[in-house]
């Protein structure tokens, strides 16, 4: 942050509104502070108390004095109280004033430098937007409002929730809620974000448990308070919740902020598992459409600014000019019915509204600039919505679940590579469908004699395909397992769907209508010596069958293999085919892992460049490219030893924002598995974002 | 955000070549070098047991020991020689697979900490689409220095690159710069060179190539005087966008 700072310093548009913030803090004096948040805080030096509301109360202080919690009073107090002395020793009365506005100035910039880290953007991209924008400078230095106080708060969990430190977030957000009670809207839609993706459903009991302890712990005590119930509880600024209402009958009403609000909450529930960036999209659009739809106070608006931000940052000039528009109705409308301030050494008095009238001509002008700006607002907010969607969310680019389909012979390692998925994706949101379920009969069938597992007619394939699709619209199966130990199916069992559905089987990509539905066709093209050798290493050693057996059953299938197994290649958009560096490795009962490397085949991708540059030139492996032509794409041979964690660095530079689709630890493998890992989930980001485009 | 010249004339005209050096011009060496020896550190600790202050001091003496060995070279940058001698001098003997370990931990941790300065790419972009010759002389070895191009994306910006390794040895010595003008071959008008080292960027490519000599200036750059100082200093590559546009307007 201190680099940050740093660079900043020599930035003119940085320098410009430093200078507007000292200036405004220097001259202006709002009217909300002098009459109000100053004096309040200034009477805890006079009346030293530990319940100041209701001492304020009890010296016949205004009870709109402070409608804020014990956060916003620790927040404000120490440069007040400076500010309090120094008055009182040079008799002035501004320090105290100043002071108040100097603890804004501190967490506006704190708010600045923790956009920069949560929009990952540099903090000079912000300075537009956010640090000369009109809404912060209006709100904070003129108007004189605190809620630069939550905002930072809710921004401060929303960086430790981005960075999964779950019990931080909390924290940070229970400060929030004790310093603004309006804090605990943001509540709901972060459990939904927690409870939606599987990913991080492990962190919502601490999350909730530091967020309401800690809220409960700072708030608690106060809340016995009949200051506090009379000055934050019972403040007019609640009241004003209830304010829009539709008459039902003569005595009952429908309030219609908090219905849209929980009409926001249970469509956030429907979106489903949330990146990031949407919930963060999601969370603006809902502050601001509640905002819009209440009468609300020109602070609340600072909500939103934070949100406004991200959408200006993603969405070019057309963003800035809506949200220009927007800040300039809404100040204009402020300016002229709100409370301004008073200028200090100018003595020249701006603090009542610009319009005191009570024409109706002059109230029907200012209802058609509401509604104006009501109609920009919520024309900001479903940009705001579409934009968040369009960003790199791979589940919701989809609409569905990711479903990934691996075909390929017996023993040619489906079910290694559907292992190594499912270590990516995280066991929580992954659901496996194996083609093995499906055979028509168990080991001990007498039909084997005559025909093999590669006959399509051996496997109720109309089955297998109806289950994946139904998982693939959301729905759960009933689905039997096949016990290779023993040979038998289980009973069958409910399987529910999940985010990413890995089916592998002989017959994976068999059916045209099935294969087509998938994200990423792969079939697994192994070199017929090196899938003899893995094939026996398996089946004898690890399922315990007889040696001859088993070789016996590989030439029995061979003609199988030609006429049921390899013509799905063709269905394949990606063809991955290990072979041996030195074929004389293939020596039986080995216990180290042949050398080996990966051909690859890519159909219908554009994206091999980009691949082979980062293939080559971060993971330095070898590859030799062959190009097949237009419709038939390129075949890779990629050869060479390389780690986990290049593998990881070398996802993290091809597909951004990676980590938003996988674990949260993911498990990357060593050498050509993981290669094959890093392969099949580029292709499937790439394949997401161009079917979205088109 | 400025862009200070004693001499603005020598704006006034575009150039026909305009040379880069690489670590910390084209992105803040210091932060990533930071975050690749931290990494290293707490991997060689958690492996061999030192502590940070014994692998710090280590190292140090390794690095000084490979420089004494190699000289003014490419290899003398070598991390994977400094890791080879530390791991020597903590007492192990030769340890190649430890010794790479920390190699590719470094470096990986150094390329994914390092970022590149906002506009580089739009300019290296705006000098070749006005057939403005680019290049790069850069120090350290090859291997390293063409995976941070690939890294940055930056591989097909520049017409030539002359690594000291290449060359033989380091700037400010006039092989590196020697190796370049060999490879531009005859060029006509100004040649600009953009680093951010007062005496190898600047002096060097001054007194090698008489280039109009550009220093990039952020948190940590030196600004010298005398024959170090540079005639244009700039802290954005945007200004410097935006002096080639000018540039190009007078020029037309």
């Amino acid at each position: 942050m201190g680099l940050t700072l740093r660079q900043l310093a020599t930035n003119p548009l940085f320098a410009v509104g430093v200078l507007i913030r000292v200036l405004m803090l220097l001259f202006a004096a709002p009217v909300v502070q002098s009459k109000w948040f100053v004096p309040f805080l200034r009477e805890a030096l006079v009346h030293p108390s530990i319940d100041p509301w209701s001492t304020h109360l009890a010296y016949g202080g205004d009870p709109m004095g402070f409608p804020y919690g014990p956060v916003m009073y620790l927040l404000h107090a120490p440069l007040v109280w400076l500010g309090d002395i120094i008055d009182r020793s040079v008799g002035t009365d501004c320090y105290a004033g100043i002071g108040f506005g100097l603890t804004i100035l501190g967490l506006d910039i704190g708010c600045l430098l923790l956009l920069e880290k949560l929009l990952r953007v540099p903090a000079h991209r912000l300075l537009l937007p956010y640090w000369l924008s009109p809404i912060v400078i209006y709100v904070c230095y003129w108007h004189g409002q605190t809620d630069m106080v939550p905002v930072y708060l809710l921004l401060a969990s929303l960086y430790f929730l981005q960075r999964l430190r779950v019990g931080y977030a909390g924290a940070a957000l229970a400060l929030a809620m004790a310093a603004k009670l309006s804090m605990l809207l943001p509540l709901p839609f972060l459990c939904v974000y927690f409870l939606r993706n599987k990913r991080i459903r492990w962190g919502l009991g601490r999350f909730l448990a530091s967020a309401i302890g800690g809220f409960l712990l700072l708030q608690g005590p106060y809340l016995l308070s009949p200051g506090v119930h009379r000055m934050v509880l019972q403040s007019p600024e609640i009241q004003k919740v209830y304010r829009v209402a539709i008459s039902i009958g003569e005595n009952h009403s429908v309030y219609i902020l908090p219905l849209t609000y929980l009409l926001l909450v249970y469509i956030a529930w429907r979106i489903g598992r949330m990146s990031f960036d949407l919930m963060f999209a999601f969370l603006g659009m809902s502050f601001f459409l509640v905002l819009l739809l209440a009468p609300a106070s020109i602070g609340w608006f600072l909500w939103t600014v934070p949100f406004l931000v991200a959408h200006q940052v993603a969405g070019g000039t057309a963003s800035l000019l809506l949200v220009t528009g927007f800040s300039a109705l809404l100040i204009g409308f402020h300016l002229v019915n709100s409370t301004g301030a008073y200028l200090r050494w100018l003595d020249l008095d701006l603090a009542g509204p610009l319009w005191q009238g009570t024409a109706a001509s002059g109230r029907h002008l200012q209802s058609l600039w509401l509604t104006s700006m009501t109609a920009v607002g919520g024309v900001l907010s479903l940009r705001m919505l579409r934009e968040g969607v369009q960003r790199n969310d791979y589940y919701r680019l989809s609409r569905r679940p990711l479903a990934i389909g691996i075909a390929g012979d017996s023993g040619s390692g489906k079910d290694t590579l559907n292992r190594a998925l499912a270590g990516l994706f995280g066991d929580d949101s992954v659901v496996n469908v194996s083609g093995d379920d499906y055979h028509l009969w168990d080991r001990h069938a007498a039909m084997w004699r005559a025909i093999t597992h590669l006959n399509p007619q051996a496997n109720d394939l109309m089955a297998f395909s109806r289950d994946v699709l139904s998982l693939m619209d959301g729905k759960p199966i009933l689905c039997r397992h096949y016990d290779h130990k023993a040979g038998r199916f289980t009973k069958a069992s409910v399987v529910q769907n999940n985010d990413v559905i890995l089916v592998s089987g002989l017959h994976a990509l068999y059916v045209p209508a099935l294969g087509d539905r998938f994200d990423v066709q792969i079939f697994l093209a192994m070199n017929e010596d090196l899938r003899r050798y893995f094939k026996i290493r398996r089946d004898v050693h690890e399922r315990g069958h007889d040696l001859a057996n088993v070789r016996e059953l590989i030439e029995r299938r061979r003609a199988d293999t030609e006429r049921f197994i390899n013509p799905q290649e063709s269905m394949a958009g990606l063809v991955f085919s290990l072979e041996p560096t030195n074929p004389d490795q293939l020596e039986l009962l080995r216990a180290e892992e042949p050398a080996l490397h990966l051909r690859v085949r890519i159909r219908r991708a554009l994206y091999w460049d980009r691949l082979v540059r980062v293939l080559i030139g971060l993971c330095g492996l070898h590859v030799d490219i062959e190009m097949l032509g237009p419709s038939e794409g390129v075949t890779l041979m990629i050869d060479g030893e390389i780690g986990r964690e290049d593998i990881a660095l070398a996802a993290s530079r091809l597909i951004p924002q990676v980590e938003e689709l996988l674990a949260v630890e993911p498990q990357w493998e060593d050498n050509m598995m993981g290669i094959m890992q890093l392969i099949t989930l580029f292709h499937l980001t790439e394949e997401i974002r161009s079917r979205a485009a088109e | 955000m400025s862009l200070e010249t004693r001499q603005p004339q020598l704006l006034f005209n575009r150039p026909s070549v305009v040379l880069f050096d690489l670590d910390n011009t084209l992105y803040a060496y210091d932060p990533a070098h930071a975050a690749g020896m931290a990494a290293t550190r707490k991997k060689a600790c958690t492996l061999v047991g030192c502590a940070d202050k014994a692998f710090d001091q280590f190292f140090d003496q390794a690095k000084q020991d490979v420089k004494i060995q190699l000289g003014n070279n490419g290899a003398a940058h070598s991390r994977l020689l400094y890791f080879h001698r530390m791991v020597e001098l903590l007492g192990m003997k030769s340890q190649p697979l430890l010794a790479l370990d920390l190699e590719q931990t470094y470096w990986r941790t150094f390329l994914g900490s390092a970022k590149l300065f906002p506009d580089v790419k739009e300019l290296l972009d705006e000098l070749r689409s006005a057939g403005v010759v680019t290049g790069l002389v850069t120090d350290l070895t090859t291997q390293i220095q063409f995976r941070k191009l690939i890294y940055f994306g930056l591989d097909h910006s520049f017409d030539y690159i002359v690594t000291s390794e290449e060359a033989g040895s380091e700037k400010p010595s006039a092989a590196p710069y020697a190796l370049m003008r060999r490879k531009l071959g005859e060029t006509t008008g100004a040649l600009w060179m953009i680093g951010d080292n007062g005496e190898t960027d600047i002096a060097g490519s001054r007194e090698h190539l008489a280039a109009v000599t550009l220093q990039k200036r952020h948190a940590g750059v030196k600004i010298e005087a005398g024959t170090r100082a540079a005639d244009v200093v700039f802290d954005e590559f945007g200004d410097l966008r935006r002096a080639f546009a000018k540039a190009g307007a007078s020029s037309a």
